[in-house]
């Protein structure tokens, strides 16, 4: 059984510039053997119980900005701010809307505290939509299902346009059957209630338009990657730990201001 | 013919009530070993194609990690395997830098960014594998640049089976 955690936000947030700022937890989701722990309580962060069953966890979070601002700011990233031993990247990038990742398999630490720093540079402020920022951790994850263009073979030039296309990458491992190659859905297996996309594409590195990855949660937007003017090419990487059911779909869609070819694409979804 | 197009339209668009096509393992995969690696130094790399090295390991099952090791090597019973990099660094005097991630030195995962001083690389991917494959990352920075990869990085490879 999946042993995991999912803190939320239940109304919106802002970052004001050039302050480092944790994010404020309003409610957390437990799943599985996890509703047997207080994880988060109140405040900033959340702290591994003592549990002597478990051995390793993973650390995961999506921040989306508010889709109708798109300027340029650098924002941080940082699960124990920047000083702990066992801190992650701080994310600095800039012209972006949305940042998702993930920490690595760790070994378990009873009393580890986990939380997001943010700072953002050269505006206001940041808003951030309550559902579109999440902080979770999987405790010795064993996913159901997964699937993935990685390993095999890489999806070579696609061309995505303006505005959006649904990215239909071609699956070359697929053991539990999660997807649809005639509609770019991944749909979740019965016993999941979480999963972790990822994807990634390099593009052409002589084009200058924006670029983005949307995730789709059942044909709506929940999640979105984007990158302006300079910081052309990548994608996301990893959009963090979601909630899911039985039977929603998953999918990617691109973004291009200008139609675009890609060197390469490869996605990956998971079912826990 | 009208069974015929009516089993092409379920193959096109299955009702959500068929999933999932076949049932996944009840208990799902396990973790045969896990390897997190990480660098507790900068390393500068010069202008080009580099194997990332790590001097830190947080978890090496093997055992056999020391030094400046560039990668890990799939145990017997592996599947599939969680692969997952970040990495924090700089760059001067380029117009880009990747990382990327490969197995038996094919690559499988790519992440680029352009016309940035500093970056935080990210990439994850679900690789099939079995005993034997060998994983790495490797960092790329176009002519004229160096890399400067901080000590904050980390590679981490999960194999289940």
């Amino acid at each position: 059984m999946v042993k995991a955690f999912i803190c939320k936000r239940t109304t919106d947030w802002q970052t004001f510039d050039d302050v480092h700022t944790d994010c404020p937890w309003e409610a957390v989701d437990n799943y599985g053997d996890a509703s047997a722990f207080t994880y988060w309580t109140s405040g900033v962060s959340a702290t591994l119980p003592v549990d002597p069953s478990a051995s390793h966890y993973e650390f995961f979070y999506y921040a989306g900005q508010d889709p109708a601002i798109f300027t340029n700011e650098d924002y941080y990233i940082g699960p124990n701010g920047a000083t702990k031993v066992n801190n992650y990247p701080i994310i600095n990038d800039p012209g972006q809307i949305g940042r998702g990742g993930r920490s690595g398999l760790l070994p378990y630490i009873s009393g580890e505290i986990m939380n997001l720093r943010f700072r953002n540079f050269g505006s206001a402020h940041v808003l951030f939509p309550a559902e579109r920022i999440l902080m979770g951790a999987l405790i010795d994850p064993s996913p159901i299902a997964v699937a993935s263009t990685g390993g095999v073979s890489k999806v070579s030039d696609i061309t995505f346009g303006n505005p959006t296309v649904t990215q239909i990458p071609t699956i070359d491992f697929d053991p539990s059957g999660v997807y649809n190659g005639a509609t770019g859905e991944f749909t979740t297996p019965e016993g999941a209630t979480l999963c972790v996309p990822s994807i990634n594409t390099s593009t052409d590195p002589l084009s200058t338009s924006d670029i983005g990855h949307y995730l789709q949660k059942n044909g709506v937007e929940v999640a979105r990657w984007r990158h302006a003017d300079s910081l052309r090419g990548p994608g996301v990487g990893c959009y963090g730990l979601w909630p899911t059911v039985p039977g929603d779909t998953w999918n990617f869609r691109g973004y291009r201001a200008t139609s675009v070819t890609a060197d390469s694409t490869h996605c990956s979804m998971e079912f826990y | 013919m009208l069974a015929n197009l009516k089993e092409s339209n379920m193959l096109l668009n299955p009702p959500k009530s068929s999933y999932p096509l076949f049932a996944p393992p009840p208990e799902g995969y396990s973790i045969i070993e896990n390897y997190h690696l990480a660098r507790s130094s900068d390393i500068n790399l010069g202008s080009g194609v580099f194997d990332m090295t790590w001097n830190s390991f947080l978890e090496d099952p093997s055992g056999l990690l020391t030094g400046e090791e560039s990668s890990v090597t799939a145990p017997v019973g592996t599947v599939f395997a969680i692969a997952r990099v970040q990495t924090r660094d700089s760059a001067s005097g380029s117009t880009y830098t990747e990382i990327s991630m490969q197995k038996n030195t094919v690559e499988f995962a790519r992440q680029r960014f352009h016309d940035m001083f500093y970056f935080s690389h990210m990439i994850s991917a679900v690789v099939p594998c079995s005993a034997g494959d060998v994983f790495k990352c490797v960092s790329n920075c176009n002519s004229g640049g160096t890399t400067n990869i901080a000590g904050h990085s980390r590679f981490s490879v999960t194999f289940y089976g």
